[in-house]
């Protein structure tokens, strides 16, 4: 059986924008928050530029079957954040890369996590793996307060506190 | 404008209610998923709306004030039954061409752009096709029509996941560049939270539910704690399940606000598809919209009828 | 979201109906059976030409020289046999066209709504813009309108066929078998049919119920009339008459066309009586006693001598008959077809009305 696959003669001249979304249904956060931590992964390491268009809502929605709402919700937050921006009948495209922090102030930051806290955990008795949980748990937790005051916190964050608790 | 509005809407087969007391006001803008166990009454609802059914009592209406199933409302409100009926002995051009003919808003070049799309032949009988080819026939001419208003019954109960998702990807293509309202049934909760942004519950031909679904969860709160405090909880909010485990209880609460729960318990918020299970299995428990539906502090868990209102758009 | 047009044209003109685009619809829908309708109509009627022509130039002769009173051909008995000897044909064609009627009521009618409620199909077909009622509505007028022209055509071309066979005395206009397939009846019963077919259809909402029902309705009702409906619709209000008796004495129910001198030419006889000395009609058995009389003095005088009309009138009988005069035939055509046709409307009107309410 020959198929013969035509493309829709609407999408011939649109460019291609160099970021593709994936979706894991199963992690917990929000699709729309998925979608804006995508786009900060993709500037963090280079795969989009200042003036990069970002995908179309309406070719998001077709690979990954979302509702279109949720798109318009991620791309706002990326606004609201200073990411990107909102040409009317354009499209959505990348306006500021997120600020890029120096070697001085990393090295600073890695002693005093080595000296400081790490220290202190050891001293405690947390191996490596219990170290780790409570790192990624309280992470989660800074990232939460910082972005939605007073929100609840989903299933998957409870499990990583219920943990730090024990 | 409200896309569905119905009002103590009642539908009776023979001896038994399908549909019993069902007040809805459905906003427009919104993918709404009809969901409830199977013979819950979604599919009697949604016949009520596009005019395939006549309420025993109360009243239906679309898209603002037009009748369902009036001339004015089959116009711009397209329809796609369980099982997506056509005619088997047709091919699928000849579908089309019967679509147009049914219809003065039809668009032809549209619906075949987007059969070509899908690599379904126009020249084969549509009672040869997949079921995913088949359900996607459907839709084509449903989308055709540039209806205001798509209603879908069970639109996925037959298809892979692969048929799935190219279904779901259709209408929400149809949805991003139109701006069309959609309601769908679906007796399959998993899926809907990437798809759906409004809710509506059906449990024994009753509505259980309805809300925007970021409403809804907000509204919700898991608390966890003691046992023996339960009761207390139970005094504070109304419980919409609750589970013992030993030492510690789990409670799903209504409860608005973002004041914190109160000391010794934990508070989280639930999935949709935790939410819509807890309702699903006390059918005495409902929570419709706005604020004066919401019970006060020592309301019981189930909502006493008189606190129905209806949405004047 | 497009805004509601509020306008002050009511619905009617605000929706017409999109006659062509529903014609292609039920077209295409209906694209097999009208088919072999075309093919089965265009057999028959070339078997009607066929047997016309077969009997065209013998009939030329009889019309030539045996219509007058003295016939001139000395043939014409031995023509008017081989009429006799030739309807074999005539009658097979007869009969498929009386059974064509019910044909159509079952393989287009029945299956017309029930095939879509059995399938579902109804579910996509009534949400559609045109809404169920105008669609049934003009489905079933498209059809009615097609079925009616081609079983009119055909009922003509028979009528043209039968008309020598009517001539010479052989089948009669009148009789049931070529009554019920004119160009008037043959159509309103095909009309029948098709409703009968479209209501039952709607009220079984199965295919194969529905066919079966429709077989043992419209042609129960097609037997009926063949057998005594017709014959009872011919005996209202006919006209009395004196008959001669030198044909021979026809009493009780005869329900035949008039021929060979006895009734008026072309008409139909519809019963025959004595009347006895005093001019009063006598009873079965009365009259029964006079012919065993009759005949008995007849054998008695001998079979030259034989002149059952002397008998009668010496002894003071009368023979009379009840007819209805051959100007009066397509007065109970029309009748008849009206009948059929207004219980075709109210039993379309009816599915409509069914279907209006469904659900």
């Amino acid at each position: 059986m020959k198929i013969d696959k035509q493309v829709d003669p609407d999408d011939s001249q649109a460019p291609v924008s160099p970021l593709v979304f994936r979706l894991d249904s199963h992690s917990g956060v929000p699709t729309y928050l998925q979608l804006v931590q995508q786009v900060e992964q993709a500037l963090r390491l280079g795969y989009l530029r200042r003036g990069d268009q970002l995908p179309r809502v309406k070719d998001v929605v077709a690979s990954l079957a979302i509702n279109p709402n949720t798109v318009l919700k991620a791309y706002r937050e990326l606004e609201h954040k200073g990411l990107a921006a909102g040409r009317p009948g354009q499209g959505t495209f990348v306006q500021a890369a997120p600020r890029a922090v120096d070697a001085e102030e990393l090295a600073a930051l890695r002693g005093s996590l080595v000296s400081g806290w790490l220290a202190e955990a050891a001293a405690a008795g947390l191996d490596d793996e219990a170290i780790t949980a409570l790192f990624q748990s309280a992470l989660r937790d800074f990232r939460e307060r910082r972005d939605t005051p007073g929100r609840p916190r989903g299933r998957g964050e409870r499990r990583g506190r219920r943990e730090a608790v024990a | 404008m409200n896309v569905i509005e119905t009002s103590g809407l009642g539908k009776r087969y023979h001896r038994t209610w399908g549909l019993r007391d069902c007040t809805l006001s459905i906003p427009a803008g919104h993918i709404v998923a009809l969901v409830g166990p199977n013979g819950a009454g979604k599919t009697t609802l949604l016949h009520c709306s596009v005019g395939l059914a006549t309420p025993t009592t109360g009243r239906v209406s679309v898209l603002g004030r037009l009748a369902a199933g009036s001339l004015d409302a089959l116009e711009r409100v397209a329809f796609v039954a369980q099982d997506a009926p056509l005619h088997s002995h047709l091919s699928v051009a000849a579908m089309l061409d019967l679509s147009r003919d049914l219809n003065r808003r039809f668009d032809l070049c549209h619906a075949e752009r987007r059969l070509r799309s899908l690599a379904i032949p126009l020249h084969r009988k549509v009672g040869k096709l997949s079921g995913g080819q088949h359900a996607q026939l459907a839709l084509a001419l449903a989308l055709a029509r540039h209806p205001d208003l798509l209603v879908l019954d069970e639109p996925l109960a037959r298809l892979d996941p692969l048929a799935r998702h190219d279904f779901l990807a259709h209408v929400m293509t149809a949805v991003a560049e139109e701006a069309l309202s959609v309601v769908f049934s679906s007796h399959v909760i998993s899926e809907l939270e990437r798809v759906a942004d409004y809710l509506v519950v059906l449990s024994a031909g009753r509505v259980q539910m309805a809300g925007a679904i970021d409403e809804l969860l907000a509204r919700h709160r898991l608390l966890s704690g003691p046992a023996e405090q339960a009761g207390r909880i139970g005094e504070l909010f109304p419980v919409v399940q609750a589970q013992n485990a030993g030492r510690r209880a789990e409670l799903l609460v209504r409860a608005a606000g973002p004041a914190g729960p109160p000391s010794g318990w934990q508070a989280s918020g639930v999935t949709l598809e935790e939410l819509v299970l807890a309702y699903l299995r006390d059918p005495s428990v409902s929570a419709l919209p706005g604020p004066s539906a919401l019970p006060g502090p020592a309301a019981p868990p189930a909502l006493p009828a008189s606190t129905h209102h209806e949405v004047t758009p | 979201m497009t805004a509601l047009t509020a306008t002050a044209t009511p619905a009617g003109r605000r929706h017409p109906v999109p006659w062509r685009s529903m014609a292609r619809a039920t077209w295409r829908q209906q694209r097999a059976a009208l088919i072999t309708l075309l093919a089965v109509s265009a057999a028959l009627a070339l078997a009607i030409v066929a047997g016309e022509l077969a009997i065209r130039a013998l009939y030329a002769r009889y019309a030539a020289g045996c219509l007058v009173p003295q016939p001139t051909d000395p043939n014409c008995g031995a023509i008017a046999n081989t009429f006799a000897a030739s309807t074999n044909g005539f009658t097979a064609l007869v009969i498929a066209l009386h059974v064509l009627p019910v044909v159509i009521g079952v393989f287009i009618g029945a299956p017309l709504i029930s095939r879509e409620l059995e399938s579902g199909t109804f579910r996509f077909t009534w949400t559609q813009e045109i809404g169920r009622t105008r669609y049934v509505l003009t489905t079933v007028t498209l059809l009615a309108v097609a079925v009616a022209a081609v079983t009119c055509a055909l009922g003509a071309l028979l009528g043209w066929y039968a008309h020598p066979f009517d001539v010479v005395g052989d089948e009669s206009r009148w009789q049931a078998g070529l009554f019920d397939t004119t160009a008037l009846t043959l159509p309103a019963w095909t009309l029948f049919a098709l409703a009968t077919g479209t209501l039952l259809g709607t009220l079984t909402g199965r295919i194969v119920t529905a066919m079966a029902t429709t077989a043992a309705t419209a042609g129960g009702f097609l037997v009926a009339a063949f057998w005594t409906l017709d014959r009872h619709l011919l005996s209202l209000g006919a006209l009395p008459a004196r008959a001669s008796a030198a044909v021979g004495v026809f009493v009780g129910p005869l329900n035949t066309n008039a021929g060979r001198g006895f009734g008026p030419a072309g008409s139909w006889l519809v019963r025959g009586w004595i009347t006895g000395p005093g001019g009063r009609e006598l009873s079965a058995a009365m009259a029964g006693a006079v012919q065993n009389r009759m005949y008995a003095a007849m054998t008695r005088a001998g079979k030259k001598a034989a002149d059952p009309a002397a008998w009668l009138s010496a002894h003071h009988y009368a023979l009379w008959l009840s007819y209805q005069p051959a100007g009066r035939f397509w007065y109970f055509q029309a009748i008849a077809a009206a009948v059929l046709v207004a219980l075709a409307i109210v039993f379309a009107l009816t599915a409509v009305w069914l279907i209006r309410r469904r659900g």
